[in-house]
């Protein structure tokens, strides 16, 4: 029996230290959208922001950083597998929009016939 | 089995140690365990909703773009800020059920369910202007570019529902106080009072419902004496029952959730509504300003105009950004075979996917804090044992998490 | 105390009190956290439902019997067979191995008292209750007819109601099955007990471990999926009606992102089932014990990566075809390394033709058929002409109920001994397990050939007319092999019959069974038949779960007995419970 208190207990300054991070990327995301124009950058940094929000609030919050690797393979992997999903799905629905176009156009376009 | 019962020292640790586990380590990690795996499962859930956002952002864009501008950044950002400190208050709560203070416990807990309604009441805001301005899902979008629909009845019913929520919250607690004071002889006297203000207040409701030829006053009359009625009448209600169930200090506390939750509801509602209202008030009255300049400026509002001036540039900007966009998609749409101006509805689609499924997460999430409450205030937690509170305190963050996502993908756009 | 002293005195003073007389009321078993009640219930609930669903399929014969039909009409028709599709995956297939032997024998294999969430459990039960009546009722008195898929623009459109109904009955079951897997998942990693690692673990632990996994991760998806569905009939969001802008495909991608890892739900369970009766009855240890482990493993994370070959006509782009069509054959290899490594625990093996073992027997038979003709139709060229034709409908039966319902016969003749301590007529079974597997083979195996005639699916008649004509000549060909197959589909259904009467008889008036009739060494055979409420008198101690050379028939018994001293256990390997 092992009731050493092994549990980690985070520490109150590391709490808000956290806290304030968190608020300060969410100031940074809304400034980088509303005020900077990054054009083609602009998906990859507001994502970037979010995924080192989600890492703060995974890692300190809910004590990633401290428990059993296993609670964060199980973490990683629901993400590995959302991000199958998703971009399969995404490979496959982009490869076959040309063909939707096509049909569409052939269904509109004006219905000529060649002389018999 | 070579490992012997855990000699946990006190009869706390027995009382919820299940049979069927060797150690309390082990009840701890087996729950803990559970509750990644339901996190998995939770993200895989939500896995759906992001892939058709994916797809449809990269097949159309321009739908995209066009219709985020209907989303309010500030409402969007205030929410995320309301989340964090709650997860805040929840990882603080896991902490002091570790070091056991159980006052700063139940404050963190119940702080919690107070920002969950705070959420709920800021996003009921939002609902209810979309709902009016017909900015709907696929099928029922009906927003029309350039007409100004009146929100003000739709502002005023917003109002009413702040100021009920708050009135019922305000009533428990008030009530609640005086329970602590020593009422409870009284509860007869509350289960009238609540039989009262019930009846009344739903009779007010009603006819405020029904009867059509009334004036806006007396509607507002009667939502407002229905409102109240029906929130002293439900405070009464509770208070009785607490009463009834005589000094079961969980009770009592779970019944003070209750109240944080709608207070924070109310709290939420009002504020982003105040926000909402002078941001259309402003921009009406630059509106005017553009149409009937002249006539205006005679007041001599000098300093204003600077001021006015900006917004009007920026709202011009916004318009024929939106023209052109519209154009686009209109398109688009003869190139889809659809309805033209009903394509953004797509986006709205997802919206409501996205964001209602992620609300109906922070109710369950209240639900349990509000169980975990009635626990804390029981004196269940304690270092020894706490693992609900931490369990719990994994959804939320979660929770949490995923609007960390959704906030710039839905609301951030460029 | 140890194991082995209890075992030789096995049968004389047994209990009088298990867990299925120990307390008697209505509701002691309604409330029940006991998950050997849990999974009695399960038994009970799914057999009904296995019943309904063959009733269906027996419609569905009797109609072919004549070209143009015999019984309904086509709307009967269509939702005849998707009543019988649609109870056979949901109700039936998939919680049929791991909700109730998974439930009864997952933690008496650990030597534990329950599993780790009995409240979760009992819900879980419940779940499946509502969510079947939500689901049954709503298919019965609604008419839902659009196959057990629900393609959208078909689903979308047309029967709303039934639609709604339906996928809300799913959404629940999904619950129930993600409440079972994840229960089974906690258990295995936290409740082993000490002296049993991983690789010391009963191969049913293994498949059922994996199960756990691909409903854990796939279950959800379903979940959203119907849950737009939904959204899709009664609000019309645009994303799967073509109508508001939507694209239908995307549903079938939503779809088999958990419906293809579902049908390793379904056949993982049956495969744990084979790996546990094969040693038994070969009187053999198991061979390549770590390559069938790991393989449960790599079957369910293969099965993630193949879903895109249910699209190959839908008009999927090329790129993906390819890319899925190469992924599928992956899943093949790990299939393959268990039906060698059971072929070779076989190979000189003292076979054992009990009605388990006939059962086991039959099932490799008819999987591999079945794990065989997946390859035509994973293989682009030949998918093209196969899809959606009879070949079609014989492959996923011969995997599904040649394999899932076969090794659940299996496992019912193994375990009904241990589970109500009665011992049924051997005779009998084994007739039973003869009638099934020609029948099987009957009803089936003409389906294929059907199919590569070019008989479409889901047609209610084949007597050829204006859209699908053909030949008088290919009439007549189809008219034969359907009668066949529907001749077939009675004898199966004799032989199902036999086998629910001789376990039932068994009941009655079956001899009082040994704790282990069979000689198996997991631990479930050191308890008492039927368990105690607590599963075992003593903490059993663990060995070797494939080691059969300290047992030894016993005729007084009628069992087998195990002399000491038992294998010691190796304690280098000797890791405490959960610490992985």
């Amino acid at each position: 029996m092992s009731h050493e208190h092994s549990h980690h207990v985070t520490s109150l300054p590391v709490l808000f230290a956290t806290f304030a991070a968190l608020v300060g990327l969410t100031l940074l995301t809304v400034y980088q959208a509303t005020s900077l124009h990054l054009g083609q950058f602009e998906m990859a940094v507001t994502l970037g922001i979010a995924t080192a929000k989600a890492l703060l609030v995974a890692l300190i919050f809910m004590q990633l950083a401290h428990d059993k690797p296993l609670n964060s393979v199980i973490l990683v992997s629901a993400i590995l597998f959302f991000g199958l999903f998703v971009s399969f799905t995404l490979l496959d629905r982009k490869e076959y929009q040309p063909q939707i176009d096509q049909f569409l156009l052939d269904r509109d376009a004006p219905k000529v016939y060649a002389d018999p | 089995m070579s490992a012997t019962t855990p000699h946990a020292g006190d009869l706390h640790a027995h009382r919820f140690h299940a049979h069927h586990f060797d150690t309390q380590e082990q009840q701890f990690q087996a729950g803990k365990l559970g509750m990644w795996l339901f996190l998995a499962t939770e993200v895989l859930f939500f896995s759906g909703m992001f892939c058709a956002y994916t797809i449809y952002r990269v097949i159309h864009p321009e739908v995209f773009a066009f219709a985020h501008q209907f989303l309010d950044p500030t409402l969007g950002a205030a929410n995320t800020l309301v989340l964090l400190v709650s997860s805040l208050s929840v990882a603080w709560a896991v902490r002091c059920a570790q070091t056991n203070k159980q006052g700063m416990l139940l404050a963190n807990l119940v702080f919690t369910v107070l920002c969950a309604g705070i959420f709920m009441g800021v996003k009921s805001v939002e609902y209810t202007l979309k709902f009016h301005e017909g900015l709907l899902w696929r099928s029922a979008y009906s927003f029309v570019e350039g007409s100004h629909p009146d929100l003000g009845p739709a502002h005023e019913q917003l109002r009413q529902f702040g100021l009920v929520s708050l009135g019922i919250g305000a009533a428990i607690v008030v009530l609640g106080m005086l329970v602590g004071v020593g009422l409870r002889k009284a509860r007869g006297l509350f289960l009238a009072v609540a039989l009262i203000g019930i009846l009344v207040g739903s009779v007010c409701l009603a006819r405020a419902g029904v009867v059509e030829e009334m004036t806006e006053t007396q509607m507002g009359q009667m939502l407002n004496v229905g409102g109240y009625a029906l929130a002293i009448g439900l405070g009464s209600l509770i208070t009785g029952v607490i009463l009834l169930g005589g000094e079961n200090r969980g009770a009592r506390w779970a019944f003070f959730a209750i109240a944080a939750t709608v207070v924070g509801l109310g709290a939420g509602c009002l504020a982003a509504n105040v926000y909402t209202a002078n941001k259309e008030a402003n921009a009406h009255s630059t509106h005017a300003h553009s149409t009937h300049g002249e006539a205006a400026s005679a007041a001599g509002e000098q300093h204003d105009v600077s001021h006015d001036e900006t917004h009007e540039a920026g709202s011009q900007h916004r318009a024929t950004e939106t023209t052109a966009l519209v154009n686009e998609f209109t398109e688009e749409k003869l190139l889809y075979g659809g309805e033209g101006p009903k394509f953004p509805g797509i986006f709205f689609s997802i919206y409501y996917a996205m964001t209602g499924v992620h609300a109906i997460h922070i109710l369950c999430g209240i639900g349990v804090f509000v169980w975990i409450i009635y626990r804390a205030a029981a004196g269940h937690f304690e270092p020894s044992y706490y693992g609900p509170v931490e369990y719990v305190g994994l959804y939320w963050h979660l929770v949490d998490l995923i609007w960390i996502y959704l906030f710039p993908l839905l609301y951030l756009i460029q | 105390m140890n194991a082995t002293a209890d075992s030789i005195d096995d049968g004389g003073n047994e209990p009088a009190e298990n867990y299925l007389n120990c307390s008697n009321t209505i509701a002691s078993w309604a409330f029940t956290l006991d998950h050997k009640r849990i999974g009695v219930m399960y038994l009970v609930g799914i057999c009904i439902a296995l019943l309904l669903g063959g009733l269906f399929a027996m419609a569905i014969r009797l109609q072919l019997w004549m070209p143009e039909g015999m019984l309904f009409d086509e709307q009967m028709y269509n939702e005849i067979f998707t009543l019988h599709g649609a109870i056979m995956v949901f109700l039936f297939i998939i919680p049929s191995v791991p909700a109730t032997f998974g439930n009864f024998f997952l933690p008496i294999m650990l030597g534990a008292k329950d599993v780790a969430f009995p409240r979760m459990n009992l819900a879980s039960f419940y779940l499946w209750v509502f969510g079947t009546i939500f689901f049954v009722a709503a298919m019965l008195f609604t008419g839902l007819d659009t196959g057990w898929t629900f393609y959208t623009p078909y689903s979308a459109e047309t029967s709303k109601a039934p639609v709604v109904a339906a996928t809300m009955g799913v959404f629940i079951l999904g619950f129930s099955s993600i409440f079972t897997g994840l229960n089974f998942v906690v258990t295995v990693n936290t409740m082993r007990p000490p002296g049993m690692t991983w690789f010391r673990m009963p191969l049913f632990l293994w498949s059922i471990y994996a199960t756990g996994v691909i409903q854990l991760l796939a279950t959800p998806v379903l979940g959203i999926t119907v849950l737009l569905l939904g959204a899709e009939a009664v609000f019309h969001i645009g994303i799967f009606d073509p109508r508001y802008g939507g694209d239908p495909v995307l549903y079938q991608h939503f779809f088999w992102f958990y419906s293809h890892p579902a049908v390793y739900i379904m056949i993982l369970p049956g495969m744990g089932i084979i790996s546990e009766l094969l040693p038994v009855y070969c009187r053999k240890p198991i061979f390549g014990y770590k390559f069938i482990a790991l393989s449960s493993i790599a079957i369910a994370l293969l099965g993630f990566l193949v879903w895109g070959h249910h699209m190959f006509v839908s008009s999927e782009s090329t790129i993906a075809a390819v890319i899925f069509s190469g992924l599928t054959f992956s899943v093949s290899i790990p299939s393959g390394i268990k039906v060698f490594n059971w072929l070779a625990t076989m190979y000189k093996g003292n076979i054992h033709m009990n009605t388990g073992m006939c059962y086991v027997m039959a099932f490799m038979f008819l999987f591999t058929i079945g794990g065989l003709t997946g390859l035509h139709l994973g293989t682009l060229a030949t998918d093209v002409p196969l899809h959606d034709t009879y070949f079609v409908v014989a492959h996923f039966h011969y995997v599904m109920m040649g394999g899932a319902l076969i090794a659940f016969l299996a496992g019912i003749f193994h375990w009904w001994p241990k589970m109500f301590g009665k011992m049924y007529n051997e005779f009998w079974g084994q007739v039973s397990a003869m009638l099934v597997f020609i029948g099987f083979n009957l009803t089936f195996f003409p389906q294929f050939y059907l199919g590569t005639l070019g008989m479409p699916r889901r047609y209610a008649s084949y007597e050829g007319r204006e859209g699908f004509p053909i030949s008088e000549a290919l009439v007549d060909q189809f008219t034969h092999l359907h009668r066949v197959s529907t001749g077939g589909a009675f004898v199966l259904a004799t032989g199902l019959v036999i086998a629910a009467a001789v376990l039932l008889a068994a009941l009655l008036w079956g001899r009082r069974a040994p704790r282990n009739p069979w000689g198996g060494a997991t631990l479930e055979w050191t308890c008492t038949s039927p368990p105690i409420h607590s599963n075992f008198i003593d903490t059993p101690s663990v060995g070797d779960p494939y080691f059969y050379e300290n047992m030894e028939w016993d005729p007084e018994l009628g069992g087998f007995k195990t002399l000491p001293p038992a294998k010691p256990i190796e304690t280098s390997e000797h890791q405490p419970a959960g610490s992985e």
